[in-house]
């Protein structure tokens, strides 16, 4: 082999193995471009993910702040205010806006609630002028389409949208994209928040869906307050009348002692009285022979006259004589008070019922005065104020009983002159009786205690404490109610009413 | 009228028997007393009663339940209860179905009491 020959064949050996690496570095160069672009993907999936992550992040957020707007009793309008805030960021819009429906009026209309979200106050301010000055039927413009539909509505541009009236009114309209959302209680809109965006925007479904989320669960939020606060009246109703009736139990179980008290006191009272009597019949008797004795003085020696004398005086039998009769009556009077005690607990028990009849108040209030007027005239100007009222079924004479405690108890009030004023009035379910005076008032301590049998203020002798105890039984019992109010020192008042029943 | 008419008294408190008895001495009929009415409807078996006057809370028997018997006994004798409590429904029904012919409260002026059972000791 020449040199020549040997060279060709080293050029030749040259060529094809750079011939090899190139087809080798063209594959690689290759399998760069691929790989390059395999990644290039990889980093746009990526990023459109994390984009979509961030997006979900915010959602949950919104979701999460909406959850918490009526915590801790916040109002209704605070909530909705926050409501707004939080649409607003979520959607970088910046106008919020909400409507309350007007249930009290019809047909149902919309008004502004003057609660907004603004970014920029100075930019909308034309806008929430003319906003807010607007009120809207079913159906008209973008608040009047979701109280008609319930749901959620979307305009693109509110300056092709043909039912926007308020783009009359704008000189400019700094909004252009808008929706709005209901807020329901019990299947009805009561209210209604829309948000606008400064330019047109594309419609975001998914967001709109999530608002539509937060809308529900500010819905169901405020139902839930709405429901708990009805719980917390109902208890302390029920409370209320738990107090009423624990009152009326305790009034009822002192009438039933009463009662039994009432027989017990009847028994020796009955014999007592009784035997007085024969006393006061025996001292008579024995007077009466005394005085025979007397008669036949003359015809009775000096040593004799003289020892009977000295006895007269030793027993102190002139001042017996003269005495005895006011023991007696004196004991009697006693007596008579317990047996008056006795009968106003009997009527408190409810042990005498009397015939139930239809009769005029008014009237029974008049005979009331009638019978007392000896006992007002002098210290007292009656003012009386009667008005029609119908018949009603009642106990009359138990009625009268009560007018009488009244006007006794407002006379005893009043320490030396004043002004007891009576009146009736009634409406068509009831009527209502009033007693005022102008006496010393009721201390407030005492108030509670007023209806209470035996609880009295006045000194002893002069209030058996059961006038007031007996006429609660009284009006309780007509399936009324007594009521008071005092101030000391100026006056104090009773109402009561009493049902209209007729006699069937 | 004369004493020969009787008027028996049921009461279980032995001091109201007695304070009728004092002041029914001078009445114009005889007193009989008994504190059991178990022992009054004994009496009225025995010797003639022409009224008969009861408590009505009594230990054995109630005094509506005691005339009840006496009317049965003795239909025409005047019956009449005397009482510081009594069960006023039963009692109206008692007036009404003539068991008993008087309801009397203590306590009573015993002067009223007298005449009452005067005039119904006359009807009878």
């Amino acid at each position: 082999m020449t040199s020549s020959e040997q060279l060709l064949k080293e050029i030749e050996l040259l060529k094809r193995a750079n011939e090899r690496e190139k087809l080798a570095r063209e594959e690689a160069e290759n399998l760069l471009d691929t790989r390059a672009t395999i990644l290039y993907e990889i980093n746009q999936k990526l990023s459109t993910q994390y984009d979509a992550l961030a997006q979900r992040s915010k959602e949950i957020e919104f979701l999460h702040s909406v959850t918490g707007l009526l915590e801790d009793g916040v109002s209704f309008e605070k909530a909705l205010g926050s409501f707004l805030e939080l649409v607003c960021r979520l959607c970088d819009w910046p106008v919020g806006h909400a409507y309350f429906v007007q249930r009290t009026e019809e047909p149902l209309v919309l008004r502004s609630s003057k609660i907004w979200h603004l970014r920029d106050e100075e930019r909308f301010k034309e806008f929430k002028n003319v906003t807010e000055g607007f009120s809207f039927h079913e159906g008209e413009g973008l608040p009047g389409r979701v109280l008609k539909s319930g749901l959620l509505h979307w305009i693109q541009d509110i300056r092709k949208d043909e039912n926007f009236p308020r783009a009359a009114l704008l000189k400019d309209t700094p909004v252009r994209s808008a929706f709005a959302v209901p807020i329901i209680l019990d299947s009805k809109v009561i209210a209604i928040a829309e948000f606008f965006a400064g330019s047109i925007t594309d419609k975001v479904q998914r967001t709109l869906e999530i608002v539509d989320a937060g809308a529900s669960q500010l819905s169901s939020l405020y139902g839930q307050q709405v429901a708990r606060n009805q719980l917390k009246e109902n208890y302390e109703t029920l409370q209320q009348t738990q107090l009423q009736l624990i009152q009326s139990e305790k009034m009822a179980s002192l009438g039933t002692i009463a009662a039994g008290v009432a027989h017990e006191i009847n028994n020796p009272i009955s014999f007592i009285l009784s035997n007085i009597d024969t006393v006061s019949g025996y001292l008579e008797s024995l007077t009466s022979l005394i005085d025979v004795y007397e008669s036949f003085r003359s015809e009775l020696g000096a040593p004799s006259l003289k020892m009977i004398d000295e006895a007269r005086d030793r027993y102190d039998i002139d001042y017996l004589l003269k005495d005895s009769a006011s023991l007696i009556s004196e004991t009697k009077e006693g007596i008579d008070r317990v047996r008056d005690i006795v009968q106003g607990l009997k009527t408190f028990s409810r042990v005498d019922e009397a015939e139930q009849k239809e009769a005029d108040i008014n009237e029974c209030i008049e005979a009331t005065l009638k019978v007392l007027s000896n006992e007002l005239k002098y210290k007292c100007k009656l003012e009386r104020n009667y008005g029609s009222i119908p018949r009603v079924l009642c106990y009359p004479g138990q009625l009268i009983q009560v007018f009488t405690n009244l006007f006794l108890n407002a006379a005893q009030a009043i320490e030396k002159k004043g002004t007891i004023r009576v009146g009736t009035s009634t409406d068509d379910k009831e009527i209502h009786i009033m007693v005022s005076d102008t006496g010393h008032g009721i201390k407030s301590e005492n108030m509670k205690n007023i209806f209470t049998p035996f609880f009295t203020t006045k000194p002893v002798g002069k209030g058996t404490g059961l006038g007031l105890s007996v006429s609660y039984g009284v009006i309780k019992k007509h399936g009324g109610d007594i009521e008071v109010e005092s101030e000391y020192g100026k006056g104090t008042t009773f109402k009561i009413t009493i049902p209209i029943r007729r006699a069937v | 009228m004369t004493q020969d008419l009787v008027v028996l008294f049921v009461d279980d408190e032995i001091p109201i028997l007695r304070s009728i008895e004092r002041a029914f001495r001078k009445a114009p009929f005889k007193v009989l007393t008994v504190a059991d009415p178990k022992n009054a409807l004994k009496l009225i078996d025995t010797i003639p009663i022409h009224a008969v006057v009861s408590d009505y809370r009594m230990q054995e028997m109630t005094g509506l339940e005691l005339l009840r018997i006496v009317k049965d006994r003795l239909p025409s004798v005047p019956r009449i209860i005397l009482s510081g409590f009594a069960d006023e429904t039963l009692i109206t029904e008692g007036l009404r179905t003539g068991d008993i012919h008087k309801y009397l409260l203590k306590p009573i002026d015993m002067d009223k009491l007298q005449s009452q059972i005067i005039t119904l000791l006359k009807g009878a």
